[in-house]
């Protein structure tokens, strides 16, 4: 066989059309000829930088298409719509978590749920005689009847109460201890929290239920693992506001060009990004209460911000519901140039205290 | 309910872009065009070597296949009916215009060896390919891209070029022969490098 029929096996080969009888003989072949191995590893190159080296899009030229189509105008103002009515949707979410907030009367001895008689003991260890004028002033007003003292009969005093609703029907206050008796060390109010630490919480959230970004890439997604997904540990420093650790996993479109080769690139990575936020959320006796969410973070390739607005709607004592708007800023640089992708999106998830 | 057009087929997309209902057959088209503009600008680019080129090649072709989809109701293979669009004008142009050599006296040219970082750097590899692309006939060009570049089989790309299947395999090996030569002394160039620079990173 001639080197010219070797290389034409050669091209067989690597097009996987070599019969498997002739491998054998082109095995020899390679392993005897230099020439023709060199050949192979030209051949093997050639072919992956035709795989390679894909002429990307530019950006530009896709907007032209859709304008010559008649279709830019409408699908700019068809992104407005859906734009206008998932920001109106999460204004609203917010607006209504306000409201409801903003009516929700404050936490009173009456609306608060009845403190059981271990707590009061821890809350109220000196004042309680003071305090209990202070209970009684609902159930019975000083114009119509007289201040009572301990000393009376309760029910006497309580007698337009079932029994059972006050606390001072089964309260018994505990004996003071000397060291106790210091009126600058006793609490001054009922209201003190019950418990004193703050639970930490944990979230996940989706990014992404509708989105849009700036620029666009119709182009696939680079990765099939887990992506748009976030989880965050959250430290409650107060009752509205607190600090979380978050990390997600999201696709960034990205178009940039370079100025050395005048080459347009378009792709859609999805980047893993850990950023620490800063969380408010109003603390309401509420079903539904406003929130805001932002983050200051990095991914590998620069700088990653965002905020999340939207409504949280509580689904028992230690987990909750948020749903929002969330825009994201990406920067990245090329070249010595900065870039950025900007995204907006309505975002869900959960939050589970500890 | 709306099935998502992500999951429906070529040819659905394709009746649905004849739809009365223009919101539905432009979904359908951009669709389409996220499946396959690569593949035909690819061979866009490929076939005439020049990026405005291809650019209005390119954006006729679509222009073609929204009209097309407006009068026929049925299409039994869409990413060759783009791509026999797109042929069809990339001929012309180049029967029309006079096809570019300016690049043949360089490739001849060994590259020197006083910067062979900027050799390999990818841009220009891809300027090299581009230009070793061009000194190939058109019909060769064209078959090693549709093979090569776009991944279709020897029956497909024969279907869309109209020759037999042995023709076109001729074509390709042809080109990718052909191209080998004209890549030869970059690419010892680049394995050298390749194989300089990983022994470089060994401790």
């Amino acid at each position: 066989m001639t080197s010219a029929e070797y290389l034409q096996r050669l091209h067989e080969l690597l097009d996987g059309e070599l019969p498997a009888e002739a491998e054998e003989g082109l095995f020899y072949a390679l392993a005897a000829d230099a020439e023709l191995r060199a050949a192979l590893r030209q051949l093997i190159l050639v072919q992956r930088a035709l795989v390679r080296e894909q002429p990307s899009i530019p950006a530009q030229l896709e907007q032209q298409l859709f304008q010559r189509l008649g279709f830019a105008e409408q699908g700019i103002r068809q992104r407005w719509q859906t734009g206008a009515i998932a920001i109106g949707s999460a204004l609203l979410g917010f607006a209504l978590g306000a409201l409801l907030f903003l009516r929700t009367p404050e936490p009173s001895a009456s609306s608060s749920p009845q403190p059981s008689p271990a707590v009061l003991e821890m809350a109220l260890p000196m004042r309680a005689p003071a305090a209990l004028p202070a209970l009684r002033i609902p159930i019975a007003p000083p114009s119509t009847a007289p201040q009572p003292s301990l000393s009376e009969p309760p029910a006497a005093v309580v007698q337009p109460v079932p029994p059972q609703e006050s606390p001072i029907a089964t309260f018994t206050p505990p004996q003071p201890s000397p060291t106790e008796a210091s009126p600058a060390t006793l609490p001054e109010s009922i209201q003190l929290p019950v418990s004193p630490g703050l639970p930490l919480r944990v979230g996940i959230r989706f990014l992404g239920l509708w989105q849009q970004s700036s620029p666009e890439a119709t182009l696939p997604m680079q990765s099939s693992g887990v992506r748009n997904l976030c989880l965050s540990v959250e430290q409650p420093l107060s009752t509205a506001h607190a600090i979380a650790l978050e990390a997600g996993s999201e696709d960034f479109p990205q178009v940039f060009s370079s100025e050395r080769t005048g080459l347009q690139y378009r792709q859609r990575p999805t980047l893993l990004w850990v950023g620490l936020a800063h969380h408010w959320e109003p603390s309401a006796e509420a079903s539904v209460v406003p929130f805001l969410h932002t983050l200051l973070g990095g991914t590998v390739v620069g700088p990653v911000g965002k905020a999340w607005v939207g409504s949280a709607i509580r689904l028992g004592e230690r987990s909750q519901l948020r749903i929002g708007l969330e825009g994201t800023l990406l920067l990245y640089r090329f070249e010595g140039q900065w870039f950025s992708t900007r995204k907006l999106g309505i975002s869900y998830g959960m939050a589970f205290s500890r | 309910m709306k099935r998502p057009l992500a999951n429906c087929s070529d040819e659905e997309l394709f009746a649905l872009m004849g739809s009365p209902n223009r919101q539905r057959a432009e979904a359908a088209f951009h669709e389409l065009y996220a499946r396959y503009s690569q593949r035909v600008y690819s061979y866009c680019a490929r076939i005439l070597g020049n990026r405005q080129d291809a650019q209005d090649v390119f954006q006729e072709t679509f222009l073609r296949f929204w009209q097309s989809a407006q009068q026929e109701r049925t299409m039994t293979n869409v990413p060759a009916f783009l791509l026999r669009i797109a042929r069809n004008l990339c001929f012309n142009f180049l029967r029309d215009h006079h096809p570019t050599t300016e690049f043949e006296e360089e490739l001849h040219t060994p590259p020197t060896s006083s910067s062979p970082e900027h050799q390999l750097e990818r841009a220009e590899l891809s300027t090299i390919l581009h230009r070793a692309l061009a000194q190939l006939p058109p019909e060769y060009r064209e078959a090693l891209v549709l093979r090569e570049q776009i991944g279709l089989s020897y029956a497909e790309i024969a279907h869309i070029v109209g020759a037999s299947e042995s023709a076109v395999k001729v074509r390709v090996f042809r080109a990718k022969e052909k191209l080998r030569q004209l890549l030869a002394p970059y690419i010892e160039e680049l394995q050298h490098y390749r194989q300089s620079s990983s022994a470089q990173r060994e401790p």
